[in-house]
């Protein structure tokens, strides 16, 4: 697995590198309120982390739900995260924005966590909102069903997390932040702690496997 | 279009599909305030968990490079110090009670009648009295074995 962690996040030990609050350097794509809000919390000002984490806990869950297709573990695992970040902020000198950090310990705590569960996944999804049924491609994609494919939009749900899940964790990450959350390649390299060119190529590949698991879906 | 990417443009539109899978109605409502009742909590556990004064120290010094540097400099000089002042104290004659002298009046031999004054004249008969030495203290030629013969079961 490609190296995650960056100079501020913790590393695999745990060891946490310290910085002196006063070091924060603001990253050129953080909002101007933003900086204030992560020195506060630095100083142990809860109210501001609190806003903090109402800004990204819907990102935040959705990457770990997505990762895990469970929505219990996506709960522990992005408070676990939140926990994590605000325990580490003063190791955060700001190179860059709050959220590409707060996503990289998500990140790493997401694939520790799978590397351990290995084989004993269960899916555990959430439903799939109104507008699902309305949205002009899910409608033509189960308008357009054949005999193998004459199932509704649950069951093409589940296909589509059972098929995700068969890819390996970096692969499923990628397809992730970029298919379904719509991060750039730039963001999923500053996340995954790897370059643009190894962000394509696992894209790529990641969606050769889902192509190929979900012909039956996409003919 | 080819058509890999036309498939590849399929299946962007079935991952989309992700995008409406959502927690229970209200889920992010409570979320914050869990994160921040855990952290509360995880501060209040730290503050009354006994932690050890090595631990304590450790927390004390890390985040600060320098005074964690002065502190291991001040462990250093006052070893070495008291090293220093330990040596010193050895070479001042008389100021110790366990001078090298000291040791010169002991004796360098050990007999039966200077360890058990009592006892000079009633070793068994047969039996030479012995001056052993601390480089030789156990062996003495003129101590044998007893032979000694057992008899057959029966007999």
């Amino acid at each position: 697995m490609a190296t995650l962690m960056a100079d501020q996040t913790p590393d695999k030990t745990g060891a946490i590198e310290s910085l002196p609050a006063e070091k924060v350097r603001p990253a050129s794509n953080t909002p101007p309120d933003e900086i204030g809000l992560v020195q506060k919390a630095r100083q142990g000002d809860l109210a501001a982390y609190d806003e903090l984490v109402r800004r990204y806990q819907e990102r935040i869950y959705a990457t770990v739900y997505h990762m895990t297709s469970n929505h219990e573990d996506a709960n522990d695992l992005a408070q676990e995260a939140f926990i994590k970040a605000y325990s580490a902020l003063k190791s955060f000198k700001g190179g860059s924005s709050f959220y590409t950090w707060l996503y990289r310990i998500a990140v790493n705590k997401t694939i520790n966590f799978l590397k351990q569960r290995k084989n004993k996944s269960h899916m555990s999804l959430n439903d799939l909102d109104f507008n699902a049924e309305h949205d002009p491609d899910m409608v033509a994609l189960v308008s357009e069903n054949t005999p193998r494919r004459a199932a509704g939009l649950s069951e093409l749900q589940e296909k589509l997390n059972e098929a995700m899940q068969k890819l390996s964790d970096d692969h499923r990450m990628v397809v992730t932040l970029h298919d379904v959350q719509g991060l750039s390649h730039d963001e999923i390299a500053a996340i995954m702690g790897c370059n643009i060119g190894t962000v394509r190529s696992r894209l790529f590949y990641a969606r050769q496997q889902l192509q190929a698991y979900l012909s039956d879906y996409l003919k | 279009m080819t058509p890999e990417s036309e498939n590849f443009e399929q299946l962007k539109k079935l991952l989309a599909l992700k995008r409406h899978e959502v927690p229970p109605p209200g889920y992010f409502n409570n979320f914050s305030r869990n994160v921040i009742g855990r952290i509360r909590a995880g501060e209040t556990a730290a503050s009354t968990a006994s932690v050890s004064w090595l631990q304590r120290l450790q927390q004390l010094l890390a985040p600060r490079p320098a005074f964690a540097g002065a502190f291991g400099l001040a462990v250093c000089a006052l070893l070495v110090g008291g090293m220093l002042y330990s040596s010193r104290m050895d070479e001042q004659p008389g100021t110790s009670n366990f001078s090298n002298n000291s040791f010169a009046t002991l004796p360098t031999t050990a007999t039966a009648s200077a360890v058990f004054p009592g006892n000079s004249g009633t070793l068994a008969p047969g039996v030479t009295p012995f001056n052993g030495t601390s480089t030789d203290p156990l062996f003495d030629p003129s101590i044998q074995p007893t032979p000694t013969s057992f008899r057959p079961f029966g007999n």
